[in-house]
């Protein structure tokens, strides 16, 4: 579908990949065979939003053929960074046909990418956590649940960034981390190494656009930040036409 | 199956245990376990326990039904143990077997839609057993009839349509109170929200039309009631002790009530000594008694009573637990003498050589560094003052003078924990004291009221003689400028007290000039003050000033001269400068001028005095014994139960982020040990946690977010446009609109109201929601911005909806609105509801 194509990537540079390939048989995969017909399949690994008809149409088509599909990364759960347009916004894949689990991630974390494979390999379901970044989040002592500080920026300073060790939270520094809407599950990568949460791997409760609602009105937010559209649609939009 | 006469005899109860622990036993096993030599009376026994146990291959094992059974046995073993405070039990049921109760009303509702048609439709739902129609449901002839209705069908969860919850939710709800639980029953308010809404003389809408939306009103109540599972009750034993925080005259009284009572109080006081601000007073306004007396007299009834415990100069450390069991832990301060050992000889105070200032009379005077804060103070012992200790230290005379050995100045503090049923605040109020625009000065006679007080009293500054400070001549004409402070209220008591001052300075000086200065413009209401009745020597001017001469000064009012010989500042009482920093550890909110709120008091938090803003003693006295009456009603009970109908947390999906924390207008949930926590008795279920949790970790019991989206996909299955969804709060926007139907104030039917606690409640999600369900517009109706019941709900709700319709486009953005009401603004609400249906109808025809 609509892709950039960075979860297919981070699939070949997997470190399961090999092994990943030996037990299964790749039926149809546009990038490394020249099949262009579908089949029948038990697994279909799905990447990219849909932003156009004929999508939608193999979309089903797939769903017909496959006896499970699962979205991979945020374009395919979320709809992912066509978001932030107004006009030609992509689509889930939920929003068309039944999926029955979620690879997310933008690209996929390749811990869980991995650990999702094993389990499918396994022919288990795919076990996503429910909690959210500040459950495993390195900054979690210098949590300030007055949520006093006023937000102003989006990344912190050079210098910041540049210490390995940042002991206060980012909501303390006045730098907004969605942290907190995000779900848990990427070994808190980005800040790990410094950066604020952006919720790539969506909300596990209720839609990332509702939450980061919910989760902004209740900070301090300076004006500028408050319609600043990267915050609210970088990877999801609302399920209604802005 | 007899359950008690199988679980009566020892025996049977100890082979479930038995087998409960082993799994398996075989038979001879069991005989050797019991110490029984006989195998008919084992053979009697296992025939008793019946279904209990069962028997495969020579083995004995317990049935689904015996461990059932055990269940019980273990949780009432942990009950009488009693090492458990709390236990959970679970109500509501997650079977579905529904009624349907439609109403009548004297025909207000079979009037305008037919009920034939409509009980017909409803039969067809799904896990609907039986539709009804009563007459007037709500009334008490009703009761037999329904209880049987229920029986007969086995009904579990019901629906009620009829009149508004707000109207008959609690007669109807005690009509079903033997047969099904409360949380099992839905309204669906298809009167005062449907029939009355859409017609009325005037204008008849399509009944077909209004009949349908009552329809779907119903739907999705019965949605709603399928959708409720169980729910838990906590049980919290009650600590039957009280701790008093503050041994002013407040406290004092308040304790005393108590102990009469025969509660256990813990007096615990801050500074070293009970008496409060009142023992510096001179007498008590109104009463002829003089303070010190009158305090004294007082604590000695106090230390006579075996129920108080009294601890002074402590600090509060932690205050953990909840309403019917608080623990407390406490800091004592050292005072450097041992108030058991110390027989009050004053030999110690002889001794001491170095001095400093003395704050009980505020500063005017100088103590020695070793002393009784005030004649007749209890504990009767002296004290040094923390700050001083190093001076003590290097000296040490009084050590070695004391015969009993009472002065130790290596004292420590020390911690200490208490257990308590109930906590009372009476840590008094503060004075004003930035005098300057008035040039306070005590050595050029500008006093203020409470040095006037020690000037008064006869073991005061001047020995209660009428002179001046500066030069000790005797004064002939006194000043007394009121209401001086940072707010612009008018006490009485500030009033009683110039009274108090006139009758007391003519006592000393009939010749005296006495004069009483009301600042108007520095006053609210000042129209009102000067209709009042008071004293002739009550002057009201629009400016009063102060001007400091040569030997006299003068005070200027309105541009006249007032030479006085002493200047009195009558200052205000302002809030007690601690409440700021108590707030941390206990919960209570502060009133417009900073006072602590008397609304406080059911999160189990009791103010009694001046916390609660200025008081004279017989408004004090009041105070104390209405808050006793309470604290003895709450420690009276043996337990409390708190049904967890508010909140409930998912450890599971709880990733501790702390938004709950911020968004509880009632500071209900904290952290506590990596664990969030919620107080089910400070809880008032408004849901803004629910709304703000990210991660569905809270949900709330009755109201769940599954819920309300059921609610929000059945009304849209109404097919008329434009279709509006209102999100209305409970107390206010929900009652506004019942009292627009009330009123029979017209609205079109494709209006759809859902209740939620709070606007704080409704989430984004709802909304967004609500819009991919195809609804063109969506109200959320909240109290007024100042007024929300749950504190801050309206504002959450307000920034929430601004923030999301600021990222839309102004089409979108129209559609969305949000509208502060009190709930007898029906006709605010049905005008701003037809507007709103106006201007969607033209967007909806332009597309």
């Amino acid at each position: 579908m609509t892709t950039c194509s960075g979860c297919i990537s981070t699939l070949f540079s997997l470190d399961i990949f090999p092994q990943f390939l030996e037990k299964t048989k790749i039926a149809y995969f546009p990038y490394i065979t020249d099949e262009d017909k579908i089949g029948s399949y038990d697994i279909a690994l799905i990447e990219g939003c849909i932003t156009q008809e004929f999508q939608i149409q193999l979309l089903q088509k797939v769903r017909r053929a496959t006896n499970k599909i699962y979205s991979l990364g945020s374009c395919a759960v979320l709809g992912g960074i066509t978001s932030l347009s107004k006009k030609r916004a992509g689509d889930p894949l939920s929003n068309y046909v039944e999926i029955d689990g979620i690879i997310p991630g933008c690209p996929p974390p390749s811990t869980l990418f991995g650990n999702c494979l094993m389990n499918l390999l396994e022919n288990k379901m795919i076990k996503l956590s429910d909690k959210n970044q500040c459950y495993s989040c390195p900054l979690r002592e210098g949590l300030d649940y007055e949520f006093k500080t006023k937000i102003t920026k989006l990344i912190p300073n050079n210098r910041d960034i540049n210490s390995a060790q940042n002991p206060k939270c980012f909501l303390s520094q006045g730098v907004l981390c969605l942290g907190p809407v995000t779900r848990e599950g990427c070994d808190n990568k980005c800040i790990n190494r410094g950066m604020p949460c952006e919720g790539c791997l969506g909300s596990s409760s209720k839609s990332l656009c509702s939450n980061i609602y919910n989760f902004l009105s209740l900070l301090d937010l300076s004006d500028d930040l408050k319609t600043y559209e990267g915050i609210f649609y970088r990877y999801s939009k609302p399920p209604i036409k802005r | 199956m007899d359950l008690y006469s199988i679980l009566s005899h020892p025996f049977r109860r100890k082979i479930l245990f038995l087998l409960e622990r082993e799994g398996y036993l075989l038979y001879s096993e069991i005989m050797d376990r019991l110490g029984l030599d006989l195998t008919g009376q084992l053979n009697f026994h296992l025939k008793k326990l019946g279904s209990l146990i069962s028997k495969e291959r020579k083995s004995y094992f317990l049935t689904e039904d015996g461990k059932r059974i055990l269940n019980i046995l273990n949780l009432n073993e942990r009950i009488l143990a009693g090492d458990e405070i709390e236990h959970l039990i679970s109500k509501g049921s997650n079977l579905n077997r529904i009624g349907i109760i439609v109403c009548n009303c004297n025909e207000e509702i079979s009037n305008i839609i037919n009920v034939n048609n409509l009980t017909n439709e409803l039969n067809n739902l799904e896990n609907v057993v039986s539709v009804r129609i009563f007459e007037n449901l709500c009334q008490e002839i009703n009761l037999e009839k329904v209880t049987n209705w229920v029986k007969e069908n086995f009904l579990n969860k019901i629906v009620v349509a009829a009149c508004s919850p707000k109207s008959h939710k609690h007669s109807i709800e005690n009509m079903f109170e033997d047969v099904i639980e409360y949380i099992n029953i839905e309204f669906a308010n298809i009167r005062e929200q449907c029939c009355w809404a859409h017609s009325n003389h005037e204008s008849q809408l399509n009944p077909l039309i209004i009949a349908h939306k009552a329809y779907l009103l119903i739907e999705a109540a019965v949605e709603r009631v399928i959708l409720q599972g169980a729910i838990k009750i906590k049980r919290i034993e009650v600590e039957k002790s009280c701790a008093i925080f503050g041994g002013g005259i407040a406290g004092m009284t308040l304790a005393l009530n108590l102990a009469h009572a025969g509660i256990k109080v813990y007096l615990i006081e801050k500074s070293p000594t009970l008496g409060g601000k009142v023992a510096r007073w001179h007498r008590i306004s109104n009463m002829g008694d003089c303070s010190i007396c009158f305090i004294s007299d007082l604590i000695g009834e106090i230390v006579k009573r075996e129920e108080i415990e009294i601890h002074t100069n402590i600090e509060i450390n932690k205050i953990s637990g909840e309403l019917g069991n608080f623990n407390i832990e406490l800091i004592k301060k050292p005072r450097f003498v041992d108030e058991k050992r110390c027989t009050g000889c004053l030999q110690c105070i002889e001794v001491c050589g170095n001095e400093t200032y003395n704050e009980y009379e505020f500063g005017l005077t100088k103590r020695k560094i070793i002393h009784f804060p005030f004649s007749n103070c209890y504990p009767y012992a002296p004290l040094i003052v923390d700050h001083d200790i190093a001076k003590c230290k290097e000296c040490r005379i009084c050590e070695r003078v004391c015969l009993n050995k009472a002065i130790n100045l290596e004292q420590k503090t020390e911690n200490f924990q208490i257990r308590v049923g109930a906590k009372v605040m009476a840590i008094g109020a503060d004075l004003f004291f930035n005098l300057h625009d008035y040039g306070y000065d005590p050595t050029k006679n500008i006093i203020t009221s409470a040095e006037f007080e020690r000037m008064l009293s006869s073991d005061g500054l001047t020995g209660g003689k009428l002179v001046r400070l500066s030069d000790n001549q005797p004064i002939n004409s006194i000043s007394i400028i009121q209401e001086i402070g940072p707010s612009d209220y008018v006490c009485e008591y500030s009033d009683d007290l110039a009274l108090k001052y006139i009758e007391d300075i003519t006592i000393r000086n009939p010749k005296c000039e006495v004069n009483i200065f009301y600042d108007l413009s520095k006053l609210r209401d000042n129209q009102d003050i000067l209709l009042r009745y008071t004293h002739p020597k009550f002057l009201y001017a629009n400016n009063v000033s102060v001007k400091i001469g040569n030997g006299v000064n003068y005070v200027i009012a309105d541009y006249i001269e007032f030479p006085s010989d002493l200047i009195v500042l009558n200052h205000k009482v302002v809030p007690n400068k601690d409440l700021v920093n108590l707030r941390k550890t206990l919960d209570f909110t502060f009133d417009e001028d900073g006072f602590m709120s008397k609304e406080t008091l059911a999160s189990g938090v009791y103010g009694v005095g001046s916390i609660l803003g200025p008081m004279n003693y017989r408004s004090t006295i009041s105070s104390a014994n209405t808050i006793a009456l309470k604290i003895i009603s709450l420690l009276s009970n043996d337990y409390l139960i708190a049904d967890f109908t508010g909140i409930n947390l998912n450890e599971e999906k709880c990733g501790l982020c702390g938004l709950c924390i911020k968004s509880c207008p009632f500071n209900a949930i904290t952290l506590d040990s990596e664990k969030i926590k919620i107080d089910g008795f400070k809880c008032k279920g408004c849901g803004s946690c629910v709304s703000s949790c990210p991660t569905g970790a809270l949900e709330m019991n009755i109201d769940s977010t599954e819920k309300i989206l059921r609610t929000i996909e059945v009304f849209s299955k109404s097919k008329i446009r434009p279709k509006i969804l209102i999100f209305a709060c409970e107390s206010c926007g929900y009652a506004a609109a019942d009292d627009a139907g009330l009123k029979k104030l017209v609205y079109p039917p494709n209006v759809f109201i859902i209740k939620v606690a709070c606007a704080g409640r409704v989430d984004s999600e709802f909304i967004l929601y609500s819009l991919k369900c195809g609804f063109d517009g969506i109200m959320v109706v909240g109290c007024r911005e100042n007024s929300c019941n749950y504190i801050d709900g309206i504002t959450q709700a307000k920034s929430r909806i601004d923030l999301l319709r600021e990222n839309f486009e102004p089409e979108i953005r129209k559609r969305i609105i949000l509208l502060n009401l009190n709930s007898i603004e029906g006709k605010k609400f049905s005008d701003s509801v037809n507007r709103f249906h106006k201007l969607l109808s033209i967007e909806v025809r332009k597309h």
